[in-house]
């Protein structure tokens, strides 16, 4: 047995480190740490509630606009006012480029270079003049001994099984890919300002009303980025998926999941959103509401001041650093509970959600897919770290849809009479509000409390803190920790196995992966890819 | 992260400290600043060229190192070490809604025709005559748009201690 460590693991946002034992080839028990630490939600005490938005985006660069969206929904909740219809929509347009945006990124630059091998798309024999390009770019690449963002890959490991004629392909939408997202935050940034970091979705609604001419150039991108994700991104999930059907079989986690709902159809009406809230657990056929009541964080084992479980209405902060030991503290991220239960969310926690919702278009979909995978009527192997893929290309598909309808719809609300955008309020001298929604990684959460109209306390509960949190005061795992548990490793020294499994969360911290050998105490450091 | 920086920087030919945290600590740095964050100029110190903003323009970033490497002569900084032909002058002399506020023409609400016809948004909080960069000529995501276009009061991101010193960035009632 071997203890491996990984320092930084790469193509993730953020500072993540994994620790996992491994024994007789497959991983035994794992560790997630967050290790960075900024104290954002003590920065906001004593700000004015209505910053709080510009300061929340600035959680992730990734996904700045849930960020900004959450805490504008946790304002006007304390303040009781709805935006008007319009601004509810392009509220959901600007939400739907970032999702397109996040997905395609991570579907080839993040997690695609964990089952598409670089160096035998060198072996390819195209015969499309494209296609001979790319090769030849590669090539070069690799002449100068510089792979350029292909570099440390565990390139030729056994768990790559893409002939050399499909990864060259798909190398060929690793780069076009890279324009696409480009595109999509160009889209954000026609209603926002800019991307990211947008700036015209303030409490209330809009700072102004969008054009006839920002719809016409909204809708045409919209276009372009919906023939990539149906002909391209979804078509390579197609040719990837049965080359890696074990995939299926492996990573399926805590089994429980959550979500918030996003994608408003009116002014705060979450139970009518798109993809709608609920909460799925384990062994239970039916879904349950979800309630931001059941939420309680543990810090049992974070590096925080003990506290018993709190609900972020009255959550605290404390930081408590100590020495990093996963029999005690390992995280700085808190552990997040739902009636004391780790929830998986994100992308695979929507769509099962929504598919237990009979939500007709996520339903169609999903059994789309899983026909052309040969697994009729067996949602169940959605539950895997090949389900969370197909989940991430599934929604963008499904958003790129609603989202042309939406623009539709923005179109007729603007040409109504005395149209409005903007509901004025008052920040109110005292209150309470919540912000609940979804980022493109899973359920985000914002508490805010106001006194003296000032912040008087907030607190974030974000997707990854869900996903990669440490164990709670029960010692339960948390969600990515429990799916590593029993991934097979090929290699402790190229954990490309464990990687998979981390990657399939999209986490948003940035990350080290530690592999351990009880046995022997023997230890990898491993530079990650 | 730090010993990195400490051991890179003094050997580099040049330093490029990226966005307003990288320059000047930005938001971690913002009262009460709990993780004790400082930009690159202040942590490590030598010869470090700023190219704050939340985020950083990648055309400014482009253009600074392109500078770099086709002129290779060292570009003027102002006091802040940001470089003028970029952080030259204010935001405020350069946009589109100047002649509004020219005409005495404001925003006194979020949403409302004034806000549609480019009206100033000096009156709602917005940081223009004390922000320095080319926002309004270069824009952002290539040239696409940028805060005032969107109707957003300029926040001046890419000034020191921003998050501190314009805070709050809405001044309506």
């Amino acid at each position: 047995m071997a203890r491996v460590v990984i320092d930084p693991i790469t193509r993730i946002e953020g500072h993540l480190r994994i620790e996992v034992e491994v024994s007789r080839g497959r991983v035994k028990d794992a560790w997630s740490s967050g290790t960075l630490f900024r104290g954002i939600e003590i920065i906001l005490k004593g700000r004015d509630p209505r910053d709080a938005w510009l300061v929340t985006q600035r959680i992730c660069g990734v996904c700045p606009v849930p960020h900004g969206l959450t805490s504008v929904f946790a304002l006007e909740d304390a303040a009781g006012v709805k935006p008007p219809l319009p601004a509810v929509i392009v509220r959901n347009l600007i939400e739907g480029t970032q999702y397109l945006h996040s997905h395609i990124l991570w579907f080839y630059h993040l997690n695609g270079l964990d089952y598409v091998d670089i160096v035998s798309a060198l072996k390819a024999s195209p015969k499309e003049k494209s296609m001979k390009q790319v090769k030849e770019k590669l090539a070069a690449f690799v002449k100068r001994g510089q792979l350029g963002p292909f570099t440390n890959g565990y390139w030729g490991h056994p768990a790559y099984k893409l002939p050399p004629d499909i990864n060259l392909v798909v190398v060929a939408h690793y780069l076009q890919a890279l324009e696409m997202q480009a595109k999509a935050s160009k889209l954000t940034a026609i209603f926002g300002g800019k991307m990211p970091m947008h700036m015209n979705t303030p409490p209330g609604g809009l700072t102004k009303p969008p054009t006839a001419e920002e719809i016409k150039a909204f809708s045409e991108g919209l276009k372009e980025l919906k023939a990539f994700v149906n002909n391209v991104m979804y078509q390579d999930l197609l040719t990837l998926a049965p080359y890696y059907l074990d995939w299926a079989g492996i990573g399926k986690g805590v089994g429980n999941y959550l979500s918030w709902g996003v994608f408003d159809s009116a002014p705060a009406s979450p139970e009518s959103r798109f993809l709608p809230p609920g909460v799925l657990l384990k062994g239970k056929k039916r879904l349950e509401k979800a309630s931001p009541e059941e939420v309680k964080e543990h810090v049992k084992h974070s590096f925080y001041r003990y506290s018993r479980p709190l609900n972020p209405a009255e959550g605290k902060t404390e930081p408590g650093f100590k020495k990093h030991d996963t029999e005690k503290t390992y995280s700085w991220l808190k552990a997040p509970r739902y009636d004391g239960k780790p929830m998986e969310v994100g992308p695979l926690a929507r769509v099962l959600i929504a598919y237990h919702k009979n939500v007709k278009p996520v339903k169609k979909e999903v059994d789309a897919l899983l026909e052309k995978l040969g697994h009729k009527g067996n949602p169940g192997i959605l539950q895997s770290v090949l389900g969370r893929i197909a989940a991430r290309v599934i929604e963008s598909k499904l958003i790129v849809e609603e989202m042309e309808k939406w623009v539709a719809d923005l179109e007729k609300e603007m040409k109504k009479k005395g149209a409005r955008v903007y509901t004025g309020y008052k920040v109110p001298k005292k209150g309470e509000g919540i912000g609940l929604w979804e980022a493109p990684r899973g359920a985000l959460g914002h508490w805010i409390r106001i006194k003296n109209s000032k912040i008087e306390n907030y607190q974030c509960v974000v997707p990854t803190t869900w996903n990669a949190s440490p164990r709670d005061d029960k010692h339960q795992r948390g969600p990515l920790e429990e799916a590593l548990v029993g991934t097979p490793v090929h290699d402790p020294k190229k954990p490309l196995e464990v990687l998979r499994v981390v990657h399939s969360f999209d986490p948003c911290i940035a990350c080290a992966v530690h592999v351990i050998d009880p046995r022997t105490n023997e230890v990898y450091r491993i530079r990650a890819v | 992260m730090l010993d990195v920086a400490r051991k890179v920087i003094p050997r580099a030919s040049a330093v490029i400290a990226v966005g307003t945290c990288a320059s000047f600590g930005g938001l971690p740095a913002a009262s009460p600043n709990p993780s004790r964050a400082r930009g690159v100029m202040d942590a490590v110190g030598g010869k470090v060229i700023n190219v704050p903003g939340c985020p950083a323009n990648s055309e400014w970033v482009l253009a600074v190192v392109i500078n770099l490497i086709s002129l290779k002569k060292p570009m003027k900084l102002d006091a802040h070490r940001r470089p003028v032909t970029i952080y030259g002058t204010p935001v405020h002399e350069q946009c589109e809604r100047k002649v509004n506020f020219d005409a005495d023409k404001f925003v006194e609400t979020f949403g409302n025709a004034a806000s549609a016809q480019g009206y100033c948004l000096y009156g709602m909080g917005c940081k223009g005559p004390e922000a320095y960069s080319t926002c309004p000529k270069v824009k952002w995501n290539g040239g696409v748009n940028w805060c005032v276009q969107a109707g957003a009061p300029c926040m001046g991101c890419v000034e020191p201690n921003f998050w501190d010193k314009f805070a709050p960035f809405y001044e309506m009632q």
